[in-house]
């Protein structure tokens, strides 16, 4: 049961991550002098800025449940994957874990061309490592749920 | 005493974790079935499957910290300008490439 509530815990700061990362990575595209007559115009108009610190602490607390729940998975979860042959599902779920260990990793180097000096000189490497951990939240997001449809915790 | 280096950090420990992923070389195991770690070198008799994620990122972590306390911030910053996202990207296609036998037949 205390599992249950942890993975919903896990989910739950995984939607907040989905939406903070994403509105901040489109944000990245805003139109200097953009209209905010559409809804699409009004959610690039932010100011990505102010997403990084909220990131970084959803990023941590994600992890942190997830290695929480991560041994349930690898004795209730995954042996029946192996039971039922389910290599694919296997493989999935490995690339969800390593991607998180390298966003895990990432983040001192996002933080910094977030918050740093290097914002304006190094505006390429802060795009791509905000796509790079975009990529990594949506990916393990829709991996999670596909395994948790195959099999959760019960 | 130099303030640590975010990106060599960073870059470090993406290097390590794919070292350490590639060469089998997690920091110390976790043994589910008994709730116990092990080092890696000293491996626990377990009846279960062992985890190898935690220590992978120890792993990376002890390898990221003495480059970041000795690279100075702004020499990586200068000398990397506009190609830090690389590393993180090679990482990442490492990981993938080392992965691949999940998905080349039955588990």
């Amino acid at each position: 049961m205390t599992m249950t509530v942890l993975l919903i815990l896990h989910g739950l700061a995984g939607v907040a991550l989905l939406g903070a990362v994403t509105h901040q990575s489109v944000g990245l595209f805003r139109r200097h002098r953009a209209t905010v007559d559409s809804f699409t115009e009004r959610y690039r108009a932010v100011q990505p800025r102010g997403f990084s610190t909220t990131i970084v602490v959803l990023v941590l607390v994600s992890i942190a449940l997830g290695a929480i729940i991560y041994p349930t998975y690898r004795v209730d979860v995954r042996i029946p994957f192996e039971e039922m042959s389910l290599g694919w599902a296997i493989g999935l779920f490995e690339m969800k874990e390593h991607a998180g260990g390298i966003a895990l990793g990432l983040l001192p180097l996002y933080a910094v061309l977030w918050r740093g000096e290097f914002t304006d000189t190094h505006r390429l490497d802060r795009t791509v490592v905000t796509l790079i951990l975009a990529l990594i939240v949506w990916w393990d997001f829709i991996v999670g749920h596909v395994l948790n449809n195959i099999r959760g915790f019960g | 005493m130099p303030r640590p280096s975010a990106a060599a950090f960073s870059l470090a420990y993406c290097c390590g974790y794919v070292a350490a992923f590639a060469l089998d070389l997690p920091l110390f195991l976790y043994y589910p079935m008994e709730g116990r770690f092990a080092w890696n070198w000293a491996p626990f008799d377990s009846v279960g499957p062992s985890m190898a994620w935690y220590g992978l990122m120890a792993s990376a972590c002890l390898f990221a910290l003495p480059v970041a306390l000795v690279a100075p911030e702004r020499r990586v910053f200068a000398a990397l300008r506009n190609l830090l996202w690389t590393v993180p990207v090679a990482a990442l296609l490492c990981c993938a490439y080392l992965l691949r036998v999940f998905f080349q037949g039955p588990a």
